[in-house]
């Protein structure tokens, strides 16, 4: 029951994507036609040889009712762009579903061959060991963003799958909160909205906020409480706080943009929007609006992460397929690693920040430059 | 069967309430056989009350009187045109995609950022009517092409996803019509204004429910609809006519929905789908049809969105607070269907 649905925009991009693709899929088979022997290199585990104007590119997210996807399309697409591959590029859309991630994932492969880049968001965990296999029996190349199960890496799995990478929610639940708490006067009580309570980064976020609490001594966090990423759930949410707590309320700590929005909502309708200060984490068009018009009592949010993480995830997928690099005898950071911090939006910069769907600003020369640290097992 | 199902129709139609001939037993198991009130629904709910309003004195404030109102709005709208599918022993799947879809319409039919359409209340009827479109498209798909309700509006559902997702575009329209964010943001003798939006479907809905040969009919479908079906009743033209109230209830709904949150989004909807069974199927009305009513489905929304409410203001930790919620209402259901089981027993 979480994210649902057919998108009906993805799915006619969809059927552009097949059509154009069953074009190139004639040119990708004359073209490997002509150098045969560098099949076998691929299955050692040592860097691809596709010839770079044949890979075939393909992300793999929700949906685009999620505007996070919508700016890791963009990246996805300004990678595509920089390398000329532009008719190469596949978008797919899960529609979390788990099973249908995995068969589409599954009829690309069979369809490009070995020559297929992919950059995955999984649904969930579980789905992730059939993802690899897929792509190892094909010799394809994967890199994955957000969820892997705990034991599992690229150094440990295969070279095919290339790089896991994910963005540290503890330096954006800190900073967010930091800006609060000096929006607020260095002092007061919160309130603060969690993600949902097992999500490795809904737990991330909130160790931020912790973190931040520690350093300032005069801010009381009075409660918090899950609304499972959801607006309308954060809305009242907020709103019950806000009957329980009344005035002693100084500023709502919020672990996405979505919740953030709906205690926006909640304040607006309570009579105390620009008096209670609100922070949150995502970098959603809707929420750098509200900061940069700095009207409603919005502080600040972090900036998307999401076309870096499209961009760079087919970028390294790409370089391991073209042979430039060799995954197998990249360093364990570069193989499982966190997103350098992205920074966060406020009144200040919201201005002059790009869009989080502009991603002309990506410069994919050094793929590694993403890199902040290595994840753990 | 038919026994029960003239004497429950002698009720429906005698605004007597209980009759004389159920003397069987004692006080409550006589008040609880009163079916035109939700007496046990009721009784959950003041235990509800009661429970919460000793644990923290903030539940009972007007303050959070008006929160409760305004969380409830939305559903209880979603709960009256739900009913009468219930009544009629179909279900109706598909809320969650018609809020979807008529959030989306009507913030794009009102002042917003992304079109330049100002329609105003014809983006109210429009929005109604999408909804009613929907749910005629379920309605004639159960009684034409005789398809299980379920299954059908499982289809329309996502139906209604997809018109969302097109309409969405990647940036979700937001608001800028000052009458339709004053439905929102606005209080009518301290009340938000859509409780009162709510409180007038629910009046509608009870005025359908004893007053029209459609509301009274829905009864007797539900109870039995071969019977209903020899009586000479047009049962699918009655069906059709429940879901297409159901879908113009999830169009207002929807409308409700984008002047709450303050924008068109696809995500609107979620969540609503639990919220409107569980008050439905709390309050009393059966999933098999044939009983239960409007007023008992508000009851049963009002518990649920008391129980979401009065924990966080009770302090339970959200870790826990799942497998209350959980406890509670299968607690609340129990106490409801009591007098169902004792049939049951009855007649085993």
């Amino acid at each position: 029951m979480r994210r649902l649905p057919p998108t009906v925009i993805a799915r006619s991009r969809r059927r552009a994507a097949v059509l154009s693709a069953a074009v190139v899929l004639t040119l990708t088979v004359a073209g490997c036609a002509g150098n045969g022997s560098g099949f076998t290199d691929a299955a050692s585990g040592k860097g691809g040889t596709c010839d770079p104007k044949q890979v075939h590119l393909v992300q793999s997210g929700r949906g685009f009712e999620n505007p996070y996807y919508v700016a890791v399309d963009a990246g996805a697409r300004a990678f595509a762009k920089s390398v000329g591959l532009q008719n190469n590029y596949t978008w797919i859309a899960s529609e979390g579903d788990s099973s249908k991630q995995l068969t589409q994932i599954q009829s690309l492969l069979a369809k490009y061959g070995r020559c297929t880049v992919l950059n995955v968001d999984p649904n969930d965990n579980s789905i992730l060991p059939a993802i690899v296999t897929a792509v190892q029996r094909q010799n394809a190349w994967l890199v994955t963003q957000w969820n892997k199960p705990d034991g599992m890496t690229p150094a440990t799995s295969s070279a095919h799958w290339v790089a896991h990478m994910s963005v540290d929610g503890v330096p954006q639940g800190y900073n967010t909160a930091k800006a609060l708490f000096q929006a607020m006067g260095g002092k007061g009580n919160i309130v603060a909205l969690e993600g949902i309570l097992d999500n490795v980064p809904a737990q991330q976020r909130f160790a931020g906020l912790q973190k931040a609490l520690k350093e300032f001594p005069q801010v009381h966090l009075l409660e918090a409480q899950t609304a499972n990423w959801d607006q309308t759930q954060a809305q009242n949410v907020t709103q019950t706080f806000l009957t329980k707590y009344g005035d002693k309320i100084n500023g709502v700590w919020s672990a996405n943009d979505a919740m953030g929005l709906g205690a926006i909502e909640a304040l607006k309708a309570a009579g105390k929007v620009g008096v209670v200060k609100v922070s949150s984490v995502d970098g959603l068009q809707q929420t750098i609006d509200d900061v940069k018009a700095n009207n409603v009592g919005y502080v600040a949010t972090t900036r998307s992460t999401g076309s870096v993480q499209g961009g760079f995830g087919l970028a390294i997928g790409y370089a391991a397929a073209i042979g430039k690099i060799d995954p197998a005898k990249e360093p364990a950071e570069h193989r499982a690693f966190y997103l350098t911090y992205q920074g966060i939006v406020t009144s200040q910069n919201a201005g002059s920040l790009p869009s989080p769907t502009d991603a002309s600003g990506l410069n994919f020369n050094n793929i590694w430059s993403v890199v902040a640290s290595p994840i753990g097992n | 069967m038919a026994p029960d199902l003239l004497s429950q129709e002698h009720e429906v139609g005698n605004a007597a309430g209980a009759s004389e001939d159920r003397s069987r037993g004692g006080l409550w198991a006589r008040v609880s056989r009163i079916e035109r009130v939700p007496i046990p629904a009721l009784a959950a709910l003041a235990l509800i009350v009661i429970v919460f309003g000793l644990a923290n004195s903030t539940f009972l404030t007007l303050a959070n009187m008006q929160a409760l109102a305004d969380q409830s709005a939305i559903p209880v709208v979603l709960a009256v045109g739900m009913t009468f599918v219930i009544l009629m022993g179909s279900i109706d799947l598909s809320v969650e995609g018609v809020v979807a879809a008529t959030s989306m319409v009507s913030a794009l039919l009102v002042i917003n950022d992304r079109t330049h359409h100002h329609l105003g209340l014809w983006a109210v009827l429009i929005s109604v009517a999408v909804g009613a479109g929907i749910g005629a498209v379920a309605g004639l798909s159960v009684t034409r092409l005789r398809i299980p309700s379920f299954l059908v509006t499982i289809g329309t559902w996502q139906i209604g996803i997809g018109i969302a997702q097109v309409l969405f575009g990647g940036q979700p329209p937001v608001v800028r019509d000052r009458e339709l964010l004053s439905w929102a943001l606005k209080t009518w003798l301290g009340m938000p204004r859509l409780a009162f939006v709510a409180l007038a479907v629910v009046l509608l809905g009870l005025w359908v429910q004893h007053m029209t040969r459609f509301g009274r009919y829905a009864y007797v479908i539900g109870g039995g609809e071969d019977i209903a079906r020899l009586s000479g009743i047009k049962v699918a033209r009655f069906r059709t006519l429940a879901f297409i109230v159901a879908g113009a209830c999830s169009g207002l709904a929807g409308v409700m929905a984008t002047s709450r949150s303050g924008q068109g989004a696809v995500a609107n909807g979620n969540g609503y789908l639990f919220l409107t069974i569980a008050g439905v199927v709390i309050g009393g009305t059966l999933l098999t049809g044939g009983r239960g009513g409007v007023l008992h489905s508000v009851v049963g929304v009002l518990i649920m969105v008391s129980i979401t409410n009065g924990m966080i203001l009770v302090g339970i930790s959200p870790y826990v607070q799942q497998s209350v919620q959980g406890a509670i209402v299968v607690l609340a259901v129990t106490a409801t269907l009591w007098r169902l089981r004792e049939r049951l027993r009855v007649v085993k």
